[in-house]
């Protein structure tokens, strides 16, 4: 498969809201963007603006009602494992403890279907150590701190091993170091360090400018009433990328431009 | 030694309760020393007497325990039915516009309403109490379980469509787990209104059990008698709740807690 290879195509799509008693709201509008196979895609812009929306409509759990979406080419009918869905409010089940939790896609999905129980087990110890959360195991989500239940559920997604990952804001509840750490694991299991034919292919929704520079291959902004695509920055900053690429005086000048870019918007959605 | 604050309140609550009890029995002892007539109202003492008399034959145990027996009996006949029909209109509207009209027509109609009817039917036997707490115990246990699975987190459901699961296993890994705590709830008035039915439909309809000893004593007029099987439906129909809530706490620990 080449490099660039199209994996998720949205076409023209729109999708409104009908709201009892008013005209529909239009949550976003001709949106297209071609997302490419192994690509780290970061949408920013402000909230409100449709980001969730698109979100949704890529994991099959909306249909847009214009345009077309596609995965390999196939119409996206609805979700499916190969999509794994890292929700922005984390959709964490109460009955299961964090571990249960981490598991859940292993145990009752196909993602585990072809592993063995040792295998599996071995895998959710591994994924919950990832996100630091060796020792609270057995706690129920009710019993954890926002950030740790946030780190539930990346390990939940993480642990699933799809091919595309979408998720949103997935490390805004974290503290700095703690966001930072899980940065560089993300970029790890995306695959940095393989050629990119081989990386999973990530939609990544975040308000951190500096988080999206870091990560990104390219920077989807999005403006708000109706949500539309203003524009795609590609992001030059060499791979692999670590402290260093922080300090770089590239990697301000990225941020400034992005945030110049969205600022207008911002003001104008928070003031509107 | 000092007490921890926990139990120094259960302390507290025990000397509550006992002051209240206190209160109570005396003021019952002076009212049936004004009335002066055994019959209509004995003493406590006398009350206390005749529990201890039961207790020892055991009579007051073995009816308490066929009557428990058919409670127990019929919450799970209620729940074996009333579950999986409610699951059933919870996940399809369809089959709930089917259901619902027979379910609101009858819904309102007590247990007590159908012994006269259950009478002819089964006649005086087992059968008439089981089947009266178990029509009492149904509709409980049915709405909470509609309810229940009304209520579940739509984002819990989404989330385990994105990892792949069959209907089938949304179904019992994500719908069933998420409405457990509130067909606990109704499990809860389902046990109290079954409960409520046993004596009414033994006062009537059975040989033995609770309210049948409770209406043999009252044709003797041994009031000490009546008043010490009453005591016992009460006692058993605490024991039950706690039984239930206890029920609840080991099932869904994870549950946020409830009073
Ligand atoms: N179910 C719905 N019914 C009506 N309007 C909706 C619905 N879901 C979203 N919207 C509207 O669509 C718009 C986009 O919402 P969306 O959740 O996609 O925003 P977002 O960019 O993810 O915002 P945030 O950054 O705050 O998460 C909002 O104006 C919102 O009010
Ligand atoms: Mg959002």
């Amino acid at each position: 498969m080449s490099a660039d290879t199209i994996k998720l195509r949205l076409a023209g799509v729109g999708k409104r809201f009908a709201v009892a008693g008013k005209p529909d709201a239009v949550a976003v509008d001709d949106f297209s963007l071609d997302i490419r196979q192994g690509e780290f895609l970061v949408v920013v812009g402000p909230s409100g603006c449709g980001k969730t929306t698109v979100l949704n409509v890529l994991a099959g759990l909306d249909t847009a009602t214009a345009g077309t979406v596609t995965i390999d080419e196939r119409p996206i009918a609805g979700p499916g494992p190969d999509r794994g869905v890292m929700f922005q409010d984390y959709a964490l089940f109460p009955w299961q403890t964090v571990r249960g939790n981490v598991g859940f896609g292993l145990k009752y999905g196909p993602a585990g279907a072809s592993l063995s129980t040792a295998a599996r087990n071995e895998r959710i110890a591994h994924t919950i150590d990832l996100v630091g959360l060796k020792g609270s195991e057995d706690k129920y989500p009710h019993q954890l701190s926002g950030g740790m239940r946030q780190r539930v559920a990346l390990a939940r997604l993480i642990a699933n091993e799809p091919d595309v990952l979408l998720m949103d804001e997935p490390l805004a509840a974290l503290d700095a170091q703690t966001r930072t750490i899980l940065q560089d694991e993300l970029l790890r299991v995306w695959g940095q360090d393989r050629p990119a034919s081989e990386r999973r292919t990530v939609v990544f929704i975040t308000h951190a400018i500096d988080e999206a520079v870091f990560l990104a291959d390219r920077i989807a902004v999005m403006t708000a009433h109706p949500g539309r695509l203003k524009t795609i920055v590609d992001n030059p900053l060499p791979r692999p990328r670590t402290d260093a690429t922080r300090a770089l005086p590239e990697f301000q000048a990225l941020v400034q431009r992005i945030w110049s870019l969205i600022r207008d918007e911002a003001y104008r959605a928070t003031v509107a | 030694m000092p007490m921890s604050p926990v139990a120094r309140t259960r302390v507290g609550d025990a000397l509550v309760y006992a002051r209240t009890m206190l209160v109570f029995a005396v003021a019952w002892w002076a009212v049936s020393r004004w009335t002066d007539n055994p019959i209509l109202l004995p003493s406590p003492l006398d009350v206390l007497a005749a529990m201890g008399d039961l207790a020892r034959e055991g009579e007051l145990f073995r009816q308490a325990a066929v009557s428990f027996g058919r409670m127990v009996l019929s919450l799970a006949i209620a729940s074996a039915l009333a579950i999986p029909l409610g699951l059933a209109m919870g996940l399809s509207k369809t089959f709930e516009a089917i259901v619902d009209p027979t379910v609101e027509l009858l819904r309102p109609i007590s247990g007590i309403a159908w012994i006269p009817l259950a009478l002819f039917l089964f006649g005086i036997g087992n059968v008439l109490p089981v089947f009266i707490m178990t029509y009492a115990a149904f509709f409980p246990i049915l709405l909470g379980t509609v309810a229940g699975v009304r209520a579940v987190d739509r984002s819990l459901v989404n989330a385990a469509r994105t990892m792949g699961l069959p209907t089938r296993g949304i179904v019992t890994r994500v719908v069933m787990p998420a409405a457990l705590p509130s067909l606990l709830v109704a499990l809860r008035l389902g046990v109290a209104v079954a409960w409520t039915a046993v004596v009414a439909s033994e006062l009537i309809g059975a040989p033995s059990g609770l309210g049948y000893a409770v209406e043999w004593y009252r044709e003797l007029l041994m009031t000490p008698q009546v008043m010490s099987f009453i005591a016992m439906i009460g006692l058993i129909g605490y024991i039950c709740d706690g039984g239930v809530r206890l029920l609840s706490r080991t099932l869904t620990p994870w549950a946020p807690k409830r009073a």
